[in-house]
């Protein structure tokens, strides 16, 4: 009898362990897996700063698992795992642009775990940034890696045309016009150039006035001052030559191809382009062109000391069907201690922290650090996130092309956009 | 019955093999085109609106006139560049091999490279092609700013890209012509071209005719050459309806109103290539040359 109780008592034992056994398992698996784009993966594993997850694993006993797509793949692929009933993805990368109402249903809310097990003084994290990943006051993202505009100027072209550095932008919009001129071999050399094909840089532009396209409570605002005066401004620079008569099929690629090769003087562009511009290895201009926060209208000097220019960035978010998610919570919050930030930072990353511009090691390795600081700590993003972000942007960009190519006034174009935007905005 | 059976089951793979990977996906998008979807969200059923969306979008309507004009103008130029080449070529040029090498070799280059040449040889200020139309006085191609400048440009593009296609296909049929027949027909004191036009055009139909059918289907889903070229712009007006699929489906993530898209392109096609598709039935078929 005894001896079938004890064999009862250890067969109940065995029994709850082995169906306790895959909730242990849970708790600790072998890897947790990122799905990020490659440049998330250099930066957090590089040489320079080292590799800001190796201390994690080892304390955890656990490995990461990177899995890196392109920006357009991997968010497709989250979107998808995002509806399963369960995914083995347990964080993931995500650009503002896509963190969507629709999306953010189903992340995982951090709030919670921000109580439970708080990322150390986050209020260092630039504020716009965590603003944007917070919808009706409940926090889906930590932000990791941002792309922030700058003013980008050929200090060699400036001085063979006797021009001093703008300060305001009513000042470069008087450079440009001395730096556009036709060279004695015939070349032509266009004092201010940006991207036709996208929005994000005429918002750049825009913003010298404080102006807009669409507010971060959603007011479209392209009729408001700000913007037009940035459209107006292209239209002008485009009658007068200033921009190139292809402008409208101008892409990032040729804009950092003609600073390169000193065919533009002047452009609005992400700050970090600084390195590409100045690689002596693809660039015929290294070591001429000089990167600083856009210079923001003699208007508004009082409200701002540089242009609130755009910031776009990428999160870390944890899917809502996760299987790990406290441990991959703790896995974040490591990623971004400002320890890390500055780790990653010197591997390339751009810092979301403002305590990491002040560190020597960046000052050193970025020569536009105090620059690229002063804009993070007024920027904004774009456009805020929305279900029809996409539409909107093509919508702006068909207007502006028609604006500034002479086939609508700036007047009706923005107005259209306005009228055509507004219905697609959250109400 | 038995023997027809057996016939039956013989072909019976060939016949799940098309129903997996051209009926079903088909399928699946018939039936995606009648509901609104997109990432994160249960497909709700919405009958043919997507139809009713995209029949009534102006910018449907200005896509599918840039295609048809497009679609049109490069199949029977490429036709035609092919149908001379081959009767050429086949009359026995010198150096035909290093030729037909030269002819066919835009066929090697992917058509991203080909748009980067391209963009290149008209860009306005340093373009080897701008160049030469200023020296000769001649104002530049205004394909970033011109609806149909940039289509011409698109034009003379996949022109380039797909002249080695339907060359291949005639050049080959024009060689496998009986040389009696051009032997006879210069004996009775015909010219060059009578013979061109009583001997080859006719011998030639059946192959100009395939050729016909698949450089319509292929071209009608023309997009590289836009999409990189000019993305659409300025302003949309150089919109194809490969490009406005992609907007909807890629980038508004509208995969209801994409499909719908998909499947409206599929019956143009099939409307176009149907009269082809008769012809062809009539002469290969039927003898009815």
């Amino acid at each position: 009898m005894t001896i079938n109780k004890t064999w009862l008592a250890g067969f109940v034992g065995i029994a709850a362990l082995g169906l306790a056994a895959p909730a242990l398992g849970q708790d600790k698996p072998d890897n947790l897996t990122i799905i990020s784009h490659r440049v998330h993966q250099t930066v957090s594993t590089g040489e320079q700063g080292g590799d800001i997850t190796k201390d994690w694993q080892d304390a955890n006993g656990v490995g990461v698992e990177w899995v890196t797509l392109d920006t357009g793949a991997l968010h497709e692929r989250l979107f998808r795992e995002l509806q399963l009933p369960e995914t083995n993805i347990d964080i993931a990368f995500l650009l503002n642009t896509r963190a969507v109402d629709s999306v953010t249903k189903l992340l995982e809310p951090f709030d919670e775990h921000m109580a439970a097990n708080p990322v150390e003084n986050i209020d260092d994290i630039f504020p716009g940034l965590r603003a944007a990943m917070t919808f009706d006051g409940t926090l889906y993202g930590i932000p990791f890696r941002h792309a922030s505009s700058c003013f980008h100027y050929n200090q060699r072209i400036l001085d063979e045309r006797g021009v001093a550095p703008p300060k305001t932008i009513e000042e470069m919009i008087e450079a440009a016009r001395q730096l556009t001129f036709t060279r004695d071999d015939g070349t032509k050399v266009y004092g201010f150039l940006i991207n036709g094909e996208g929005y994000a840089n005429t918002v750049d532009l825009a913003r010298a006035w404080d102006g807009d396209f669409i507010t971060l409570d959603y007011h479209v605002a392209t009729t408001d001052e700000g913007m037009m005066k940035a459209v107006t401004l292209l239209h002008d620079f485009y009658e007068e030559g200033i921009l190139p008569s292809n402008w409208a099929a101008i892409k990032d690629e040729e804009v950092n191809n003609w600073m390169q090769t000193g065919r533009a003087a002047m452009s609005l562009n992400s700050c970090g382009r600084n390195r590409i511009f100045n690689d002596p290895e693809k660039s015929q201009e290294a070591g001429n062109i000089k990167t600083v926060a856009i210079p923001v209208s003699e208007a508004f000097k009082d409200k701002f000391d540089v242009a609130p220019a755009k910031v776009e960035f990428w999160t870390m978010v944890i899917p809502a069907n996760a299987k790990h998610k406290d441990l991959a919570w703790d896995l974040v919050k490591t990623m971004v201690s400002p320890e890390n930030t500055l780790k990653a930072a010197l591997n390339g990353n751009g810092p979301v922290r403002a305590s990491t511009y002040d560190s020597a090691e960046m000052k050193n390795q970025l020569p536009y650090a105090d620059e690229e600081k002063a804009v993070l700590l007024v920027g904004r993003v774009p456009l805020p996130p929305f279900d029809n972000a996409a539409k909107a942007s093509d919508i702006f960009v068909e207007e502006l092309q028609a604006a500034v190519l002479g086939m609508k006034s700036p007047e009706d174009a923005m107005a259209s956009v306005q009228k055509r935007v507004t219905p697609l905005l959250p109400q | 019955m038995g023997r027809r059976f057996i016939y039956l089951l013989m072909a019976a793979p060939v016949q799940v093999l098309l129903l997996a990977v051209i009926g079903m996906p088909a399928i699946y998008v018939l039936w995606l085109s009648l509901h609104k979807t997109a990432f994160g969200q249960v497909p709700e059923f919405v009958g043919l609106a997507n139809y009713g969306f995209v029949l009534s979008d102006p910018y449907f309507w200005r896509a599918f006139v840039n295609t048809f004009v497009v679609v049109n103008i490069v199949v029977y130029v490429e036709l035609g560049l092919a149908v001379l080449m081959a009767t050429l070529f086949a009359s026995g040029m010198p150096f035909r091999r290093l030729l037909i090498s030269i002819v066919i070799a835009p066929y090697a280059v992917s058509e991203v490279i080909a748009v980067v040449i391209w963009k290149y040889m008209l860009e306005p200020d340093v373009g080897p092609v701008s160049a030469i139309l200023a020296s000769l006085g001649l104002p530049e191609l205004a394909w970033t700013t011109d609806r149909w400048a940039a289509m011409t440009m698109v034009a003379l593009l996949s022109i380039w890209l797909h002249l080695p296609f339907s060359f291949l296909i005639l050049y080959s049929a024009r060689i496998g012509l009986p040389k009696d027949l051009y032997e006879s027909a210069a004996t009775d004191g015909a010219s060059a071209f009578d013979r061109f036009r009583y001997i080859t055009v006719p011998l030639l139909m059946p192959a100009i005719l395939v050729a016909l059918m698949f450089r319509y289907v292929f071209a009608f889903r023309l997009f590289a050459e836009v999409w990189l070229l000019t993305g659409g712009g300025p302003a949309r007006q150089t919109e194809v309806l490969a490009t406005y699929l992609y907007r909807h489906a890629f980038r508004y993530q509208e995969f209801g109103v994409a499909s719908a898209i998909g499947w409206l392109m599929v019956l143009a096609t099939l409307l176009i290539a149907s009269g082809y598709l008769r012809a062809m039935y009539k002469r290969m078929l039927t003898g009815d040359a």
